[in-house]
């Protein structure tokens, strides 16, 4: 309970008889503002604060080792059950609870959704909580303790000095100054000073909770905004689009994969050519650690593999698809190396696959034949399938497919992130604020100086035990005591 | 492998029986008789600045000493015994330097690109920051629970393949490899330290060692050593965001090392928020500290079975 609180308790007890609530039932009227504060003491609260916390840990904890489905495996209805399957053989019995809760996606998961939301209320409720706390410590501080604070601090002590007492306290003032401190004479006692470092430092952690909401909200920004995609340029082909609106379309001249003698990759380098529709272009050979780059858009070295050229017509002899279609996926057996590709003016999806390099003989294919599947609309089986020879045109359905050859293509990840700059910005503010609420904590102490020659100084504070700051005001009282009046040169002695 | 990294590698056995006798020599430190006669015999002035109701005996001897000045710590015996204990550990993180130096200068790179170079840095981040701690808070007692574990990484990181790999593409950016893993290494290594404080702050009371600093000193301890833990953990993930953000298109792709880290890193986050705001000091938040550096391992380790886009062997 707060001393707020306490108050409050005070004022109803000391309200009028017709404030009462009526005898024989309670009635209670909780209205808007109670509601707010009510949520806003329970976001403030650091319990709770703890506890969300511990909640966003667990998730993350489940994130690392539940395996996680990826969004195109968990889209796609086949994939999903080949995952569940797996995870079944793992989890057995439990399989459906971790399903249901989310676990494989634990990070879109609503559950994770929600922590993350109580997470930046309770530090958005206790950075607003806590501003004006340290507001009031840096420029208000409390300057005159009782006299049982000397005796009972978490920190406390005295020195002798041989010196009067108003010399003894004008030397510790000028001391305490030349180290670094605000001297502020205590108001209510002429023998008191307070003195603190870094009275400021508390807003370090304004600053990193108020960094920390910049970086949720750039990972919302990210998540829900700019561009993310996946493009399989094909080595030496036609350009391909960017798309997005950006005008853009990149063409491969080249790719080279090189491995050192055991096998190791060495290096995955692209040159790419990046137009713009004013026929502005820009070339570079785009790495994994390289990548292209073009106002906003970034090019990233992403995969490389085998794509096959397609042509499809319809039945009039009209040009409906012609592309390289890249082969993602080997077959179980590993004899086939599969990939697709959609006619959204006809709702059919079209599988091609070839034979898998090194696999020798397919069962159902020769080396330079494709095999083409169509599916039309949701049905679950194929409405027709042929495997046909390069080059030579082939009926499937009502269309007319053509495989025109093999050819390397490189996998080219397109990004536009609109947050990146804000994650940036949250990153520098977080490490900004950590070092100053750390490396700049506020310390205190409280000093009374009784008597003449010797004058006694005691001293004390309520601050965490720091070994650092201990030591630190043992040298710097030991130098006042060492040298209690510097134009003069007496010496002095210490208890 | 060549001849001049095989030579290299001969310093890892003699960092290993350098730490365990840097070990010895501090258990006996630690656990001889306090020289209070030399401290009283002394003629230096001394400010009492005592800790109050929460601190106890020892701490209040611990904080007088600080102010007498280091040189009337120990007894000739003990201080020659001590300084050899400082010896041994400074001596085995030269070695460690020189290792680390010499296959930097061979392979081209710092050395943190498999688990082998990864393990003798962080041997090497826990050495350093020992010492770090002990130069700076003078609590020796610390070896008891940091070089264990120190030598622990070291005679595990003699076991794994020490051959150098040519590195694969994803990690071909030198500098922020460096940085990245740099500040992971001294995170590691100051996340050690606040993990031999807070055993040793648990099992203080069981422990008869004469020498030993008060328990709230430990509790101390454990504290300062997060406050280097939590800061260096931050820089270090946000690094590893901005290469990420390089090499693989996103600043974050809830990798399981990367969130492995981010776990470590609320765990910290955790502790500190329940010691400064909420007062938790003791056992509940030695306990923390030593959950937090299971979370260090737990990500250290995770390399051999996470998967994912860390796995580079």
């Amino acid at each position: 309970m707060t001393v707020g609180d306490r108050e409050a308790v005070s004022t109803a007890d000391d309200a009028p008889p017709a404030a009462a609530a009526p005898s024989g039932g309670t009635v209670s009227e909780v209205t808007v503002g109670d509601l707010f504060r009510r949520a806003y003491q329970l976001f403030y609260s650091k319990i709770f604060g703890l506890w969300v916390i511990l909640v966003v840990t667990v998730l993350m904890l489940c994130g690392v080792l539940i395996g996680q489905a990826s969004a195109g495996t968990w889209a796609d209805p086949a994939s999903r059950e080949g995952f569940l399957s797996d995870a079944r053989t793992r989890f057995g019995g439990f399989t459906p609870v971790l399903e249901a809760l989310g676990l494989f996606r634990v990070f879109t998961s609503p559950l994770f959704y929600v922590a993350i939301t109580l997470l930046a209320l309770s530090i958005m409720a206790c950075t607003v909580h806590r501003t004006p706390v340290l507001w009031r410590a840096w420029r208000e501080p409390r300057l005159h303790p009782s006299d049982r604070f000397f005796d009972n601090a978490r920190l406390r002590g005295s020195v002798t000095i041989d010196a009067d007492e108003a010399t003894t306290r004008q030397n510790l003032e000028k001391t305490l100054r030349s180290r670094g401190f605000r001297v502020i004479p205590d108001p209510r006692d002429e023998r008191g000073l307070y003195a603190d470092r870094f009275a400021w430092g508390g807003f370090g952690t304004v600053v990193a909770h108020t960094s920390f909401l910049i970086i949720i909200g750039a990972f919302v920004l990210s998540s829900s905004s700019g561009i993310d995609e996946m493009l399989s340029v094909p080595v030496g082909g036609e350009p391909v689009e960017v798309g997005h609106g950006t005008g853009l379309t990149v063409e491969a001249t080249s790719f080279v994969a090189t491995y050192n003698d055991e096998g190791r990759p060495l290096d995955y380098v692209s040159h790419l050519i990046v137009r713009d529709e004013a026929g502005t272009e820009v070339a570079q050979d785009t790495r994994v650690n390289a990548p292209l780059v073009w106002g906003g858009v970034r090019l990233h070295q992403n995969s490389f593999g085998i794509a096959a050229d397609v042509r499809v017509q319809d039945a009039s002899g009209g040009l409906l698809y012609a592309a390289s279609v890249p082969l993602l996926w080997r077959s179980d057996d590993g004899s086939t190396m599969i990939g697709r590709f959609y006619l959204s003016g006809h709702d059919a999806e079209v599988l091609v696959a070839t034979a898998a390099s090194g696999a020798g003989r397919s069962a159902s294919m020769e080396a330079g034949e494709a095999s083409f599947v169509l599916y039309v609309g949701d049905a679950a089986s194929a409405s027709d399938g042929v495997t046909v020879a390069q080059g030579t045109p082939a009926p499937l359905g009502d269309l007319t497919v053509v495989f025109e050859r093999e050819r390397e293509y490189t996998g080219i990840l397109v990004r536009h992130d609109p947050g990146a700059v804000w994650m940036w910005v949250g990153s520098v503010l977080l490490v900004v604020g950590m070092t100053i609420t750390f490396a700049c904590r506020h310390r205190r102490v409280w000093i009374r100086v009784c008597g003449s020659s010797p004058a006694r100084v005691r001293f004390a504070s309520n601050d965490k035990k720091d070994l650092v700051f201990e030591r630190r005001l043992a040298e710097l009282l030991g130098s006042v005591a060492e040298h209690p009046d510097v134009t003069s040169g007496n010496q002095g002695g210490t208890s | 492998m060549n001849d001049t990294l095989r030579l290299a590698e001969i310093a890892l056995p003699v960092v290993l029986g350098l730490t365990l006798l840097a070990l010895v020599c501090n258990v006996v430190v630690v656990a001889g008789r306090r020289p209070d006669a030399a401290r009283r015999s002394g003629s230096e002035k001394r400010v009492a600045v005592g800790v109050g109701a929460s601190g106890d005996s020892r701490d209040r001897r611990s904080s007088e000493a600080s102010a007498a000045g280091a040189a009337a710590l120990a007894a000739p015996r003990g201080l020659r015994l001590a300084s050899y204990a400082t010896a041994f550990t400074l001596v085995a993180t030269v070695l460690l330097t020189v290792y680390i130096a010499v296959r930097w200068a061979e392979t081209g790179h710092g050395p943190f690109s498999n688990q082998h170079e990864f393990a003798v840095s962080f041997v090497w981040g826990i050495l350093v920051s020992y010492l770090v701690a002990e130069w700076r808070l003078g609590v020796r007692a610390l070896a008891i629970g940091a070089l264990p574990v120190a030598a622990g990484l070291t005679l595990y990181a003699m076991q794994l393949d020490a051959g150098v790999q040519p590195l694969v593409p994803a990690l071909q950016n030198s500098l922020l490899l460096t940085l990245h893993v740099g500040f992971a290494v001294v995170a590691y290594g100051a996340a050690c330290v606040s993990f031999a404080a807070a055993v040793l702050y648990l099992v203080h009371p069981r422990l008869r060692l004469r020498s030993l600093p008060g328990r709230q000193t430990f509790d101390e301890v454990g504290y300062k050593a997060a406050v280097v833990t939590f800061p260096t953990l931050t820089v270090m993930i946000v690094l590893g965001a901005v290469w990420a953000d390089t090499a693989w298109g996103r600043y974050w792709g809830w990798d399981p090392k990367e969130t492995a880290a981010l776990v470590t890193w609320l765990i910290y986050g955790a502790y500190l928020h329940a010691r400064v705001s909420r007062g938790w000091q003791g056992k509940r938040s030695a306990w923390l500290l030593i959950l937090g550096f299971a979370a260090v391992l737990f990500a250290y380790f995770g390399n051999h079975f996470f998967g994912g886009l860390h796995s580079y062997g």
